[in-house]
């Protein structure tokens, strides 16, 4: 008993260890590989030291990649014993640059669980760890890595950008990558690394999650080198060196230039008369958008440590009647037959509660009840659940009015907006008094990924307000002022004219 | 100063390591060579085909499985190799080729000589991706072929058994390459069998190989000028 309990907690311990590595992995910014420093080859002793406190957990005590915590990954930690390094300055299929393992040591691998170690170790410390490395494989024994020459890079203009979109599909990029970037081409699905473990397809949408880095360098190395061990080749025999280039403007240009930043606060914009249900509708458009990022659920029995969707943006607008959810995120696959089937829900405590308090986050509690509004793809439209945690989630007793459900899938991406009858709502239920802060907290599941009840990414709770609309008299006073300036203006002017 | 005396040492160590898997193949004129010969039999085969899931318009709906060809007991696709050669006849300088055509490598087996090059072609109008593995394991390399006409040249650096699969969701397409340490191989034709001219007189390890049907190893002995036979029967 006590023992099931340790393995639990040494469990959730390591899964928390995992999410805050991936939670603070920082993308890697290195322009070119790193200088060499002065670190003896031969003597690993300091870098078998380093590696077997810090790197043995998840890459294994002989660099198989199969630490404790490897299963809890994907991607799976890297097996040193192959040779295999995905992000190399080195041709295909060639072992990478010592200057490669550094980069990978001291920055980490963003979206992945390799936090950038430049933080804890020294530079000293990271080249034996480096050395270290290549010792586990026969690959470093003869071989001399020579670094690939960087043609002169071109500017991501509007010309260049088309020419890369050409080139996007006439290369075939989308047949993994999707048409619009997401990760959902045809041939994504059963993608397999070089070890049998299922691989994605980089969401290039989301930059933040490129392992190697998202400058366009990053981009138009892997190009050029492919990704050893994984099933993304290598372009350079095939795409001339300006043509990478442009590919590369081309797939930075398919995600805003500055990554998202958290929302710390999520809020609707009041509308008058009804809320549009189309999503390109200008009120829409014009609603701000809160970026969430999920965290695999790893707290309750059955865990689920690879979710794979790893964000969504939310929108929110109301009337004096429904508050509207307009929410999108990146899903590779489309599900909705069979047990798993993609899904999403939005949390709000279940009564209106003393300002601050909020309930648990995976489904309240006992004491401290939520809502929850589940859409299930291949259902009418999404319904009103009481949460009591977990496993006591169920129909409410006293449901709320959806008065419209609209989902749609498209190219990997989806858009779900809710409509929610403030009007109707069941007595004691959550008000959404323009003004008051209200938790929300969202849950997110892919039937593709085998997705299904505890198994599913979360949020913890984000505090969401609706914005109080303008009284009229703001614009009133800011026109009195103005008329004011205006005629005391006049009276100076008209006074020192006199004088 | 001791550290440094370390590294010369280590880099001294590095050298000989380098150097020693490196018995490099010697050309030379051979002198009263003789050739190898014979049949290589076992089974059973399988004419089978295989369902193509993507691009049936181009790929049809159904492939050949190729993986064991075998007619009257007598395999296809077996590939002999005389081994410990360092020193014999000229190694072809022509590259090997691999194509990509109607979905399926051509040809499935294959041998050639490490140091080698292999030209990686497309004949088919959509995306190929010939991802080589070497010991089953390792990437040697991973090439995209997004359009017909294309071809890669790469080099085959190390000896060894080499397999090639298409990431690009064509699961069925499979080739073997032979990378072998000298130009002494071959692969047995439709009747099963095989010729190796040109042999340095001697005693040799003849290594005998097939993806599915087994494998196995003889001793042969070539006589200067002579014809020696092998025939071998293997068994999975």
């Amino acid at each position: 008993m006590s023992k099931k309990i340790l393995a639990g907690g040494s469990l959730g311990a390591l899964g928390l260890a995992i999410l805050v590595s991936i939670l603070f992995s920082t993308p890697a910014h290195t322009q070119e590989p790193a200088k060499k420093a002065a670190v003896d080859q031969t003597a690993t002793g300091e870098g078998k030291n380093i590696y077997d406190k810090y790197c043995a957990w998840c890459h294994g005590e002989k660099g198989a990649g199969d630490g404790p915590g490897a299963t809890y990954q994907i991607p799976r930690p890297r097996d040193f014993t192959s040779g295999a390094y995905k992000f190399r300055f080195t041709p295909s299929g060639d072992p990478p640059l010592d200057e490669d393992i550094f980069k990978s040591v001291a920055e980490g691998f963003p979206g992945t669980s390799m936090p950038p170690w430049k933080h804890a170790l020294t530079e000293k410390q990271m080249w034996a760890v480096t050395h270290y490395i290549k010792t586990f494989s026969d690959a470093f024994k003869d071989a001399k890595p020579k670094k690939i020459e960087i043609a002169k890079q071109i500017s991501p203009s509007k010309e260049s950008i088309e020419k890369g979109a050409k080139l996007y599909k006439d290369s075939k990029c989308w047949e993994c990558h999707g048409d619009e970037g997401r990760g959902d081409g045809p041939s994504a699905k059963d993608l397999k690394d070089d070890w049998g473990n299922p691989i994605r397809a980089a969401d290039l949408t989301q930059p933040w999650t490129y392992r190697g880095g998202s400058t366009h360098l990053d981009i138009f190395r892997n190009f050029t080198t492919g990704l050893n061990g994984t099933p993304m080749p290598s372009y350079a025999d095939t795409n001339s060196d300006e043509d990478r280039w442009h590919l590369a403007n081309y797939v930075r240009s398919m995600a805003p230039e500055k990554d998202p930043s958290v929302a710390t606060l999520l809020s609707s914009a009041p509308v008058k008369g009804p809320i549009p249900d189309d999503p390109e509708s200008a009120a829409w458009k014009g609603a701000r958008e809160g970026f969430l990022p999920f965290m695999p659920q790893i707290v309750e029995e059955p865990r689920h440590f690879t979710p794979t969707v790893t964000a969504a943006f939310v929108r929110s607008l109301y009337n004096d009647d429904e508050i509207a959810f307009l929410i999108r995120w990146s899903d590779p696959t489309e599900s909705k037959e069979g047990t798993a089937v993609d899904a999403f829900a939005l949390q709000f405590p279940a009564r209106e509660g003393e300002a601050g308090t909020k309930p648990y986050f995976l489904n309240g509690d006992e004491e401290n009840p939520v809502m929850v509004w589940l859409w299930k793809h291949g259902t009418a439209g999404a319904v009103d659940l009481l949460g009591k945690g977990l496993k006591a989630t169920g129909p409410n007793p006293k449901p709320g009015t959806f008065t419209k459900t609209v989902a749609s899938f498209n190219k990997g991406e989806y858009k779900l907006l809710v409509k929610y009858s403030i009007k109707d709502r069941p007595q004691g239920a959550v008000s959404f008094a323009p003004g008051g802060f209200i938790p929300v907290a969202l849950q997110v599941w892919d039937g593709g990924n085998g997705e299904e009840g505890s198994k599913k990414g979360v949020t913890t709770w984000t505090w969401f307000t609706l914005e109080k609309p303008t009284p009229v008299s703001v614009y009133l006073y800011t026109v009195l002022a103005v008329v004011g300036a205006v005629v005391a203006q006049g009276w100076i002017v008209r006074r020192v004219r006199r004088s | 100063m001791k550290n440094a005396s370390r590294f010369t040492m280590g880099a001294i160590a590095a050298l000989f390591l380098a150097a020693s898997p490196a018995l490099a193949y010697e050309a030379a004129d051979v002198k009263d060579g003789g050739s190898l010969s014979g049949t290589i039999t076992g089974g059973p085969g399988k004419a089978g085909t295989i369902k193509v899931t993507k691009n049936d318009d181009v790929c049809g709906k159904m492939v050949a499985d190729e993986s064991s060809k075998v007619k009257d007991n007598k395999i296809e696709g077996a590939v002999v190799t005389i081994q410990g050669i360092a020193k014999g006849k000229k190694a072809d300088t022509k590259p090997a080729v691999i194509d990509n055509a109607q979905c399926v490598f051509v040809p499935h087996v294959q041998a050639a000589m490490v140091g080698s090059k292999i030209d990686i072609k497309n004949s088919d109008p959509i995306l190929h991706n010939s991802h080589a593995y070497i010991g089953g394991k390792i990437t040697t390399f991973n090439v995209a072929l997004p359009n017909k006409g294309q071809k890669v040249t790469k080099p085959l650096k190390k000896a060894g058994l080499m397999n090639v699969k298409c990431d690009a969701g064509h699961t069925w397409m499979k080739a073997w390459i032979v990378v072998h340490d000298s130009p002494y191989y071959a692969v047995t034709d439709a009747k099963g069998s095989f010729k190796i001219d040109n042999v340095p007189p001697g005693k040799y390890k003849v290594k005998v190989w097939h993806e599915t049907l087994g494998e196995t190893e003889k001793e042969v002995t070539i006589a200067a000028k002579g014809a020696a036979k092998l025939d071998a029967a293997l068994k999975k």
